[in-house]
């Protein structure tokens, strides 16, 4: 049946400009109707596409936990590490071969709690990594207990009364910490996240994009705050975008405003080349540059 | 490999098949309780610019791709896929614009949206 | 494969243990390591730190000893030779990692320099209450490799060793050294980089369509392929099948862990290294390990001038525990001593392997010094009865 006005498109033509980035065989994904991480992919597989990075040399370390997942579902050489230390691997990775570009994709348990320490070391350091933290605001793979970042109130299967430990906030510590890129989306910013990556691709040092997500199944759910298509409608409805905003100015509440934006964007040097620098100074002559790493 | 259907929505289950994605039409759910499908243009009628295609298997019925769709142009459908969800379905085929926002909110990769280049051309 | 000159200090050197493992790294092909200073382990790392940008290589010193004992890991996974060290408290905060390691079969080297314990212990003094942690620390079923050396020499040449071996069999290899043998100074001959084996990566020909990650041919180990070489492999800690994609059934758990275990278990006999003396004709055969070993020395020599037939076996390899060699030797003498600087570790090793044909005798010591050798001799003579 022919129609001269309607093309006939072969299906091959029309592909998902994502399928590349997936490991499709392993598609549909365990992540729950309604969860953002899916979303947060999409963005990141956007960025690649602008940003024009070669795949070959892009590395992606994930820790455990529902975003920690990504790294089983994206094309690329991944690692599914350990709980709260995939920034130290992603370390050792970029340090034995710089010409890798790392990304460390985890969640803020994995990447706050547990990988707090490393977090704030590798900002300090300004290691050359891009850090997309996915904060639902709760331990979703366990089944819904306290983050640091769940904020006040809210209720958690270890918080049955309502949490009322202070929350972090997360652009204010990796700022204090020495970050030189931070920014902060949530799921409905698709296209903005997507172009904070491909910034933070641009930047050499530790850049570090918040992304907030529903939980559908476990924090939406346990405190009323409807499915993960409300949850999206609230950020939609209550983000306020702040570029430069005062980090300290930018945390969280339960159903409260949520800014947004690029907070921090600044040059530091970052680690590897303070440490050429160092080398050089204190060894002239004596310094050998590290020699490509292939021990074959 | 071509449909049989002229329309601007292409219903496409994956079917997982080692490291291939072969493309094989749903029959049951190419049926007209599936509104909007077999559109099919009258002279004069506006050309969509954007069509979208839907991986019916991997849809678990969020309803993003519903609501911030800025034209408005899905649904979602009374058909079920196997795992018993809704997936979306277009209602206004010719309001497409191909921005793909409903394949950037999707989280299940499960929909995209290409542009549409007039006839005789052929798009990605 | 011969070693790279550049890590090689050829030459006759007077320095203790923990220098020599340090050079034994970078005779080895080592150019990264990620460490936590403990005593008395700190100094290999030091020596590193100052020797590695004059080679080639990157040192860092990590925040604690969970990001050391992973960040040389993601290294190994960017193509270098890493290793860590450290002693008895961060040795078990290493543990989760060494289970990582031995899971994703990561090639790497843990240096445990060991001290007294348990807890903080004896910072400043040996023992060698580590080797059941060394064999059984982290979670689940595994093997690991373990080396004992019992000088500054051995520091050397056993590095090289641990390195070859982890690369060979895609393991994570414990070198279990002590306090004593760590601080004491002695001769140490690093011989030409052209006399020095060193086996390298193990990493595929495959093309990038046909590579599966962990697959594996007749030896039970796969072949590995680094980060941006385009294969676009995916490692995980999870039960995983050869294309390293998370599968959880009992299945494939079963295939994946007995692998692991099996490709170490299958090759004991191939790495299993020991010293022997005399033992055709022994009564009593003194096994020993690490330090203990030199003072087991001065209580057998004073044995067999008592007229006792005394054989020593000194334990090179700890793990996988050479069972045949002591099941084989169980059956010929009376009985085995097992000094150690432990309250009874690899003598619980030796009495199983000995299966009851033999007896086994303890000569326990908490640790925070060496055995007097009179007490092994009193065993000994015990034993001989």
């Amino acid at each position: 049946m022919s129609d001269s006005v309607i093309p006939e498109i072969s299906i091959n033509d029309v592909a998902n400009p994502v399928e590349p980035f997936l490991r499709s065989d392993r598609i549909p994904h365990i992540w729950c109707p309604g969860c953002g991480i899916g979303t947060t992919v999409n963005s990141f597989a956007r960025a690649l596409i602008e940003s024009k990075i070669d795949l070959q040399s892009l590395a992606l370390v994930s820790g455990i936990g529902c975003t920690g997942r990504v790294a089983g579902y994206v094309k690329l050489d991944s690692f599914h590490t350990t709980h709260g230390r995939a920034i130290p691997f992603a370390t050792g990775l970029k340090l034995a071969n710089p010409k890798l570009n790392v990304v460390v994709y985890s969640g803020d348990g994995d990447l706050s709690a547990i990988g707090g320490n490393h977090l704030i070391h590798a900002a300090r350091r300004n290691i050359d990594l891009k850090v997309i933290c996915v904060n639902n605001l709760i331990y979703a793979m366990t089944g819904g207990q306290t983050a640091p970042t769940t904020p006040d109130d809210s209720i958690t299967s270890t918080n049955p009364y309502g949490v009322f430990e202070p929350s972090f906030n997360l652009p204010h510590l990796v700022e204090a910490a020495g970050a030189v890129y931070v920014a902060r989306w949530n799921t409905f910013h698709v296209r903005q996240l997507a172009r904070s990556i491909s910034e933070a691709f641009k930047k050499k040092g530790f850049s570090f994009i918040e992304v907030i997500s529903p939980c559908p199944t476990l924090y939406q759910r346990r405190n009323k705050l409807g499915d993960g298509l409300d949850t999206m409608k609230y950020y939609k409805e209550k983000s306020k975008v702040r570029h430069g905003a005062p980090t300290s100015e930018v945390g969280l509440t339960m159903t409260g405003e949520i800014v947004v934006g690029k907070f921090v964007d600044r040059d530091r040097p970052d680690y590897q080349t303070l440490m050429r620098a160092k080398f050089a100074q204190s060894l002239g002559e004596r310094f050998v540059e590290q020699a490509e790493m292939v021990c074959s | 490999m071509k449909t049989r259907f002229p329309g601007h929505v292409r219903v496409l289950t994956y079917v997982r098949d080692s490291c291939h994605i072969q493309l094989r039409h749903h029959k049951a759910i190419m049926t007209s309780r599936f509104r909007g499908v077999f559109y099919r243009p009258e002279r004069g009628d506006p050309v969509a610019k954007g069509r979208v295609s839907v991986v019916v298997e991997r849809c678990k019925a969020c309803g993003f791709c519903v609501e911030f769709c800025p034209s408005h142009v899905l649904a979602l459908s009374s058909a079920f896929n196997s795992k018993g969800y809704h997936p979306p379905h277009v209602v206004h085929p010719e309001k497409c614009s191909g921005c793909d926002l409903c394949g950037m909110f999707c989280p299940d990769f499960a929909i995209y949206a290409t542009k549409v280049t007039p006839a005789g051309g052929g798009n990605k | 494969m011969k070693a790279d000159p550049r890590g090689v200090l050829t030459g006759t050197h007077f320095i203790d243990g923990d220098h020599a493992c340090c050079e034994g790294a970078l005779a080895a092909g080592a150019r990264f390591s990620a460490g936590y200073p403990i005593t008395p382990s700190t100094e290999i790392v030091e020596r590193f730190a100052s020797r590695v940008p004059t080679v080639g290589g990157t040192f860092i010193q990590m925040e604690d000893e969970l990001a050391a004992s992973i960040t040389l890991q993601g290294a190994v996974w960017g193509g270098a030779k890493a290793f860590t060290v450290t002693s008895g408290p961060g040795f078990s905060l290493m543990m989760e990692h060494i289970g990582y390691a031995a899971m994703t079969e990561t090639p790497c080297v843990f240096v445990d320099v060991q001290r007294g314990g348990p807890s903080t212990g004896l910072p400043t003094l040996p023992a060698q209450a580590d080797m059941f942690q060394a064999r059984w620390g982290s979670h689940g079923d595994y093997e690991i490799i373990a080396l004992c050396p019992n000088s500054p020499q051995e520091c050397f040449d056993l590095t090289i060793k641990a390195f070859n071996l982890a690369e060979e069999f895609r393991v994570p290899v414990m070198f279990m050294t002590d306090e004593v043998v760590g601080h004491m100074t002695e001769k140490v001959v690093i011989p030409p980089a052209e006399q020095i084996e060193v086996v390298p990566r193990r990493h595929t020909h495959k093309s990038v369509d046909d590579y599966l990650p962990y697959e594996t041919n007749g030896d039970g180990v796969a072949e590995m392929a680094h980060a941006g070489e385009g294969y676009k492999f995916h490692v995980t800690g999870l039960t995983h099948d050869e294309r390293g994609y998370p599968n959880m059934t009992p299945q494939v758990q079963d295939k994946l862990v007995r692998r692991l275990q099996s490709k170490i278990r299958d090759a004991a006999d191939r790495i299993a290294m020991f010293e022997e003396e005399q033992l055709e004709g022994a009564d009593v055969v003194v096994v020993s390990y690490g330090i203990t070993s030199r003072v087991a020395q001065r209580a057998i020599e004073a044995a067999r001038e008592q007229g006792l037939h005394v054989g020593k076996l000194r334990l090179i390899t700890a793990w996988p525990f050479p069972e045949s060699k002591i099941r084989g030797l169980a059956a010929k003498v009376k009985a085995f001593v097992v000094p150690e600087l432990n309250l009874g570790q690899m003598v619980r090793e030796v009495e199983r392997a000995a299966a009851g044909q033999a007896k086994t005798f303890a000569v326990s010591h908490a640790g925070g010094g060496v055995h007097n050798p009179q007490d092994i001799l009193k065993v000994i003579v015990e034993a001989s009865r």
